[in-house]
C-alpha cells in the first residue's frame, strides 16, 4: 500500500509532465506546425461527427479505426478550431504510458526521484516527444507495444494462459490501430519459437501460433468483411493507392530515408542498428545485466530485433518514410525492461540515468541532421519558427467559418480549411449521399461549392474538379464566385 | 469373547483364528489403519478382504450377541419411529423387538453413538443384536419406502415452495408473459417499424453484453491464482486421518455396462476406502442393473439404494431418496462412466478447508476421455473445457452464482439436508441448487480437478440431452424470476445481471440465433433493403460487431479452451463450433416445447455408446506429473 502521500506526490509529478507535453504541442501548433496525416484524420472525423447521419463507413476503410473513434470525443469540445485534437490525443496517450509506466516503476521499489528522473529522460528522448506531439497514431502504437512488449516477457516467465490471451488480442488491436502493424507481426510471428514457453511450443508449435494468430485472423477478415459490406470489396484496403495499409510509397521523393534505403532489406537493417546504438546505447546495459538471466536474455534479444526486422521491412516496401517511428517502438522496449528489470540499488541506477541521457543527446543530435520534411517542419516549430505555408487553407477556413450554408467540398483536398474552420457541419463531403447525388447532375443545386485550382497538383486531386474540371476558371450557371484567394474559389448558388 | 485374560479378543484376531483372514491381510490392514485413522472392520470390508457376512457374524461372536438375518426376522416395525427413520440409517441401528422391560435393538456398528442412541431411544433399558448394514438399510428402505419417497420428491416443495419447480408457471409470470405479448402486438401493428427498431436495439444490445460478458470470464478465469486451487504438494500434505467420511451417490439407470467402471474409478481414489459410503442409486423396476451390481460381489463401502417406483422419474428425486440413507460429512455425485481424477476427493476435502465457512459446495470440472471420437465429441470437449476451465472458476471470483454441472459437486451433508437438497421436478437440478445455495447466502466454489466423463457421440442422443439441459435453464429461471426484486435483493447486482445473461442469456441466445442467422442470410442473398429500416446506422454498427468480433472471439475461446488443457489438437475444430451453436438452438427450441408440454419429463441419455470406454485420460496426466 503506497501512502496517500506519497500517491499524491506522485500525481503532482505526472500532472507536472502532461503539463509539459500539452505545452509543448500548444507551442508547436501556435508556430503553425500541421501533420498532414494527423489534420486529415481529424477531418474525416468531424465529417462523420457533423454529418446529418452517424455513419461510420464515411471515415472509410482505408485507415485503422481506433485512432478515429479516439478522436470523436475531442468534436464535442470547443475551441478546437486549429484541430488540435490529435495533439491533444496523442499528448494524452503518452501520459498515460507514463502514467502506468510509473505505477510499474513504482512495483519496483525506485524511489519518488528515481522515478521522475527516469520518466523525464525518457520524454525527452526524440522518439517518445515525436510520438507525443505529432499528432499522428504513433502514440496509441506504442503504448500498446508496450503491453505486447510486456506480455512476451511475461509469456516466458510464467506461461500462463493469460499471456496468450493478451498477447492475442493486443496484436489484433494493433491492426485496427496501426496499419504498419503488418511490419510487426512479420517481424514477431518468426520469434514465437524462442518467446513461447518451451514445454508447449515443443508440444505443439502450431497451437502456439493459432491461438495467437486467431484474433489478429478475425480482425482482417472482419474489415475486409467490412469493406465488401460498406464498399462492395474485401480487399479494398489492400488495393487502394490511398490505403494507409499500403504504406507511404506515394512519399517516397519526399522521404530521404526511402530514397536512400527503399526496396532494400540488408542496408536499412544495418542503418537502424547503427541508430540503435546511437538512440539507445541503454539496450547494451540491459543486456548485461540480463547475462545471468538466460531466458530474460533471450526474449529481450528477440524483442530488440522485432523493431529492427520491422524497420528493415518496412522500407523494403517503400513503407516507413522515417525510422525514427519504428525506433520508438525501442523506446517503449527500453521503458517495459525498465519495468522488469531491478535498477534501483548500487551502480545501475546511476549507469541506466547516464545512458539515457548518453542516448538523449546522441539522439536528439542525429534527429537534427535528418533532411525529412516532416521531421524538419516539427523541428522548426519546436525552434519556434512560424510556419506560413498553409496560410490560403487556413484564411479559407476562416471564410468558410462565416458562410455556413450547405457546400460541395472535397476533405481530401481541402482538409486544412475544414480542420481552420473547426466543423464540419453542413458539409457534403465525397462519401455522403448528398455529394453523390448532387455530382451525378449537370448543375448541383447547393448553396457553396468549394475547389481548389485544377491546374496545381491539389487541385488535380479534387473530386469536385473531376466532375465539373471548368467550374473553377469559368464557373457555372447559377452560381457566382464570391470567394477567390490564392488558389481556392467559393461558388455561391443565385436564382437563375 | 474374551481371551485367556479376560480381555475382548480383538476383532481381527478372531477373524484370523476363524480362518477368515489371512495374516498378511491382517498385518496390511492394522497398518492401513495407522494410516487412515479407522476402525479396522471399515478397513476390512472397503478392501473386501471379508465377506460382509462373516464379518458381522465374527463380530456378534466377539460381542457375544446373537447375530439375527433381518430378512428372515424381519423387525417389528411398530416400534420404529418416521422421524428417526434417518438416524436408523445413519447410525445403523434399529428398535428390532419389544421385549419384556426392555427394547432388543438390531446394531450393525458398535460405536458410542449407537450405545448413547439406543440408551435414549429406550430410557436405558435395552439390549442389543448383531446384524449387517446392509440388512438395515434394506430393511428400513421395505418398511419406510413411502417415508422416504414423499420427502424425495414432496419436501422442497413443502418446505421452500417457491423455490419449487413443481409448478412451471406462476399466475403471476403469466401475468406478465400475456402482458409483454399483448404491447408487443399492439404495439408492431400500431407502430411496426418502431417496434421492430425497438426490439432489435434490445437484441443488439444484449447480444453485445453477452459477448463482453463472456469475454470478460474467460479473462477472469484464465489467471492462475484462481485456476489453481489447490496444489498437488497440498494434496501430498494432508493427513489421511483428518480425512472426513464421504458419500458418493451413483444414480444409474439400464446402465448395467458401465457399473464396473465407476467402481473402478472408485476403487481406485486416492482416499481411504473405509471412509467412502458409495451409494449405487438405482431404480426398482431396473433389475438389469441391479442384478449386475450385485453380480460384481462389491466391497462393503458399496451400498445398492433401490429407488421405488414414483413420479417424477428424474435423477435429482433418486439422489434425495438416497440422501436419506447417506453417513458422510460430505457428499458428492457421479454419474456411471465419470472417471474422476484420484486425488478429487482429497482436494475437495482441501478447497472446503481453504474456502469460506458458509461454503456449501464444490464443484470439480467435468471433461470428457472420448473427445476424439466424432465431431461431436470433439465440440462437446471444446464447450466444457470453456465452461469449466474458464467461465466457473470466473463466476466464482466474480461473485455470480454458478450453475452446478451434473455430476462432480461435492456438498457439506448438513447444508445439503437443510436446503432440501435437489429439486425433483427440476431436469437441471444441479443448476438450480448452486442459484439457491447463492441465493441463501452459501459460497459456491470450484476446485481444479476432473472428472472425465463420456460425451454424447450420437446426434439424436445429444439433442435429447441438451434439450433437458436448456428445459433445465428455462425452469431454474422461471423459479428464481419468480420475485425479481428479492433476488436481486439476495445476489447483489453483480449475482443477479450474472445470472441474467449466464442462465436466462444461455437460453435466449440459443433461441435467437437461428433468427439472426435466417435475417442475415435473407439480407446477405437478397440484397433486400426491406430491413435497412429496422437497421438504423448504430444497431447496424452493433449488430456487425458481434456478428464479426463476437462471434469470432467465441470460437477464440473455444480455440482458447482446448489450449489450457493440452488438447492442442482440437484447437483447429474451433473453428467449426458456429455449427455447434447451430445444433444448440434446435435443441433450444425442443427444450421450450417441452417446457410447456412435458415439464417435467426427463429426456433419458444414453451412456456406454463410446468405443473409448477404455480410454482413460487420467492416466496421461499422472504420467505427465512423473
Amino acid at each position: 500500500m503506497i501512502p496517500a502521500n506519497r500517491q499524491g506526490a506522485d500525481f503532482a509529478w505526472l500532472l507536472l509532465l502532461g503539463v509539459l507535453l500539452a505545452v509543448c504541442s500548444i507551442w508547436l501548433i501556435s508556430n503553425n506546425f500541421s501533420n498532414e496525416v494527423a489534420l486529415r484524420d481529424w477531418v474525416k472525423v468531424l465529417g462523420v461527427m457533423d454529418a446529418d447521419q452517424f455513419r461510420i463507413e464515411h471515415l472509410g476503410l482505408n485507415a485503422p479505426h481506433v485512432p478515429l473513434y479516439l478522436l470523436m470525443p475531442f468534436s464535442w469540445l470547443p475551441s478546437n478550431s486549429q484541430g488540435a485534437a490529435p495533439y491533444l490525443l496523442s499528448s494524452l496517450l503518452v501520459a498515460l504510458l507514463l502514467v502506468i509506466w510509473n505505477y510499474q516503476l513504482r512495483q519496483k521499489q525506485l524511489t519518488l526521484w528515481q522515478r521522475f528522473l527516469l520518466l523525464l529522460l525518457v520524454l525527452l528522448q526524440v522518439p517518445l516527444l515525436w510520438a507525443a506531439t505529432t499528432g499522428e497514431n504513433l502514440a496509441l502504437t506504442l503504448l500498446v507495444f508496450y503491453f505486447v512488449y510486456r506480455t512476451c516477457l511475461r509469456m516466458s516467465f510464467e506461461a500462463d494462459l493469460r499471456s496468450f490471451i493478451m498477447l492475442g488480442i493486443l496484436l489484433a488491436l494493433l491492426f485496427f490501430i496501426d496499419a504498419g502493424a503488418l511490419f510487426i507481426y512479420i517481424a514477431l510471428f518468426p520469434f514465437f519459437a524462442l518467446i513461447a514457453p518451451r514445454r508447449i511450443f515443443l508440444a505443439s508449435p502450431i497451437s502456439v501460433y493459432i491461438v495467437i494468430a486467431i484474433p489478429l485472423a478475425v480482425a482482417v477478415l472482419a474489415w475486409g468483411y467490412l469493406g465488401w459490406i460498406f464498399e462492395g470489396t474485401a480487399n479494398n484496403f489492400i488495393h487502394q493507392p490511398n490505403s494507409t495499409f499500403l504504406g507511404g510509397w506515394q512519399h517516397t521523393p519526399e522521404s530521404p530515408w526511402l530514397i536512400r534505403y527503399g526496396g532494400q532489406w540488408l542496408a536499412p537493417l544495418g542503418a537502424s542498428v547503427v541508430l540503435l546504438i546511437v538512440y539507445f546505447p541503454i539496450f547494451l546495459l540491459l543486456l548485461a545485466l540480463l547475462v545471468k538471466h538466460k531466458n530474460h536474455l533471450k526474449v529481450s534479444l528477440v524483442l530488440l530485433c522485432v523493431p529492427l526486422i520491422a524497420i528493415a521491412f518496412a522500407s523494403s516496401k517503400f513503407y516507413l518514410e522515417r525510422p525514427v517511428e519504428m525506433l520508438a517502438l525501442l523506446m517503449v522496449g527500453v521503458m517495459a525492461e525498465l519495468s522488469v528489470i531491478q535498477i534501483r540499488q548500487g551502480w545501475k541506477f546511476p549507469a541506466v540515468v547516464l545512458l539515457l541521457f548518453v542516448g538523449g543527446i546522441s539522439g536528439w543530435y542525429h534527429f537534427l541532421q535528418t533532411p525529412d520534411p516532416v521531421a524538419r517542419d516539427w523541428q522548426k516549430a519546436l525552434l519556434g519558427h512560424q510556419d506560413n505555408r498553409y496560410e490560403a487553407d487556413l484564411a479559407l477556413g476562416q471564410f468558410l467559418s462565416r458562410h455556413r450554408g450547405e457546400m460541395l467540398i472535397d476533405d481530401l483536398t481541402a482538409y486544412r480549411a475544414i480542420a481552420a474552420r473547426g466543423d464540419a457541419e453542413k458539409m457534403a463531403l465525397p462519401r455522403s449521399d448528398q455529394f453523390k447525388l448532387q455530382t451525378r447532375q449537370q448543375r448541383p443545386d447547393i448553396e457553396y461549392i468549394v475547389v481548389p485550382n485544377p491546374r496545381i497538383k491539389k487541385g488535380g486531386w479534387d473530386r469536385i474538379n473531376k466532375h465539373f474540371p471548368d467550374l473553377y476558371h469559368e464557373g457555372m450557371k447559377g452560381y457566382r464566385r464570391i470567394y477567390d484567394d490564392q488558389g481556392w474559389r467559393v461558388f455561391r448558388h443565385v436564382s437563375d | 469373547m474374551k481371551d485367556a485374560a479376560g480381555d475382548i479378543t480383538p476383532l481381527g484376531e478372531l477373524l484370523v483364528a476363524r480362518g477368515l483372514l489371512a495374516h498378511k491381510q491382517l498385518d496390511n490392514a492394522l497398518e492401513l489403519q495407522k494410516k487412515w485413522g479407522t476402525r479396522l472392520g471399515d478397513i476390512l470390508l472397503s478392501k473386501g478382504w471379508v465377506r460382509a457376512q462373516d464379518f458381522y457374524l465374527t463380530l456378534a461372536i466377539q460381542q457375544q450377541k446373537p447375530f439375527i438375518n433381518l430378512f428372515k426376522a424381519f423387525p417389528d416395525t411398530r416400534l420404529w419411529k418416521d422421524e428417526e427413520l434417518t438416524r436408523y440409517t445413519e447410525l445403523l441401528v434399529l428398535p428390532f423387538r419389544k421385549m419384556e422391560g426392555y427394547t432388543l435393538f438390531a446394531i450393525a456398528d458398535s460405536t458410542p453413538a449407537v450405545f448413547e442412541y439406543m440408551n435414549e431411544q429406550s430410557s436405558g433399558s435395552y439390549d442389543y443384536v448383531i446384524t449387517s448394514k446392509f440388512d438395515i438399510i434394506w430393511s428400513a428402505q421395505s418398511k419406510a419406502d413411502h417415508h422416504f419417497s414423499d420427502l424425495a420428491v414432496n419436501e422442497l416443495a413443502r418446505q421452500q415452495p417457491v423455490n419449487s419447480a413443481g409448478q412451471v408457471f406462476t399466475s403471476q409470470q403469466l401475468f406478465w408473459l400475456f402482458a409483454i405479448l399483448s404491447t408487443f402486438i399492439v404495439s408492431v401493428t400500431l407502430w411496426p417499424v418502431m417496434t421492430l427498431i425497438l426490439v432489435n436495439i434490445f437484441i443488439s444490445i444484449f447480444m453485445l453484453l453477452n459477448f463482453g460478458l463472456r469475454m470478460l470470464f474467460a479473462w477472469v478465469g484464465s489467471h492462475t491464482k484462481i485456476d489453481v486451487k489447490v496444489t498437488d504438494e497440498e494434496v501430498t500434505a494432508i493427513d489421511d486421518r483428518d480425512l472426513p467420511l464421504y458419500t458418493v451417490l451413483v444414480p444409474m439407470y439400464k446402465e448395467p455396462e458401465v457399473l464396473p467402471i465407476i467402481t473402478e474409478s472408485l476403487r481406485n481414489m486416492d482416499y481411504p476406502l473405509s471412509k467412502l459410503d458409495i451409494k449405487l442409486i438405482l431404480e426398482e423396476d431396473d433389475e438389469e442393473t441391479i442384478a449386475a451390481a450385485k453380480d460384481l460381489g462389491l466391497e462393503g463401502m458399496f451400498e445398492i439404494i433401490r429407488v421405488p417406483s414414483s413420479l417424477p422419474q428424474t435423477k435429482p428425486k433418486a439422489c434425495n431418496y438416497a440422501l436419506n440413507f447417506a453417513r458422510g460429512e460430505l457428499v458428492t455425485i457421479y454419474d456411471a462412466e465419470d472417471k474422476p481424477e484420484h486425488d478429487q476427493l482429497k482436494k475437495a476435502v482441501i478447497a472446503f478447508r481453504k474456502a469460506p465457512e458458509n461454503t456449501a459446495v464444490i464443484q470439480a470440472r467435468l471433461n470428457y476421455f472420448n473427445a476424439d471420437e466424432n465431431w461431436l465429441t470433439r465440440m462437446f470437449t471444446l464447450e466444457y473445457s470453456l465452461w469449466f476451465d474458464f467461465y466457473l472458476p470466473a463466476l466464482e471470483s466474480l461473485k455470480i452464482p454458478i450453475p452446478l454441472g451434473g455430476t462432480s459437486n461435492h456438498f457439506k451433508f448438513q447444508i445439503l439436508k437443510k436446503v432440501n437438497a435437489w429439486d425433483p421436478y427440476n431436469v437441471t437440478e444441479d443448476a438450480d441448487l448452486g442459484i439457491r445455495l447463492r441465493q441463501l447466502n452459501y459460497h459456491v466454489g470450484v476446485v481444479n480437478s476432473t472428472t472425465y466423463e463420456e460425451a454424447n457421440n450420437q446426434l439424436g442422443n445429444w439433442i435429447r440431452q441438451r434439450s433437458r439441459w436448456i428445459k433445465g435453464y428455462m425452469q431454474t429461471y422461471l423459479v428464481h424470476m419468480r420475485h425479481p426484486v428479492r433476488l436481486y435483493k439476495s445476489l447483489g447486482h453483480v449475482g443477479f445481471w450474472g445470472f441474467q445473461f449466464f442462465i436466462g442469456g444461455a437460453v435466449l441466445s440459443c433461441l435467437l440465433a437461428p433468427v439472426l442467422y435466417l435475417m442475415y442470410f435473407i439480407w446477405l442473398y437478397s440484397q433486400t433493403h426491406l430491413m435497412d429500416v429496422v437497421f438504423p446506422p448504430i444497431i447496424l454498427y452493433i449488430s456487425l460487431f458481434s456478428l464479426l468480433l463476437g462471434n469470432g472471439l467465441l470460437v477464440y475461446l473455444s480455440a482458447l479452451s482446448v489450449f489450457k488443457r493440452h488438447l492442442y489438437h482440437l484447437i483447429p475444430w474451433a473453428l467449426t463450433v458456429p455449427i455447434y451453436w447451430l445444433m444448440m438452438s434446435i435443441a433450444a427450441y425442443k427444450a421450450l416445447w417441452q417446457l410447456i408440454h412435458k415439464p417435467f419429463y426427463w429426456e433419458k441419455t444414453t451412456h456406454g455408446l463410446t468405443q473409448f470406454l477404455d480410454a482413460d485420460p487420467r492416466k496421461k496426466k499422472d504420467q505427465a506429473n512423473v
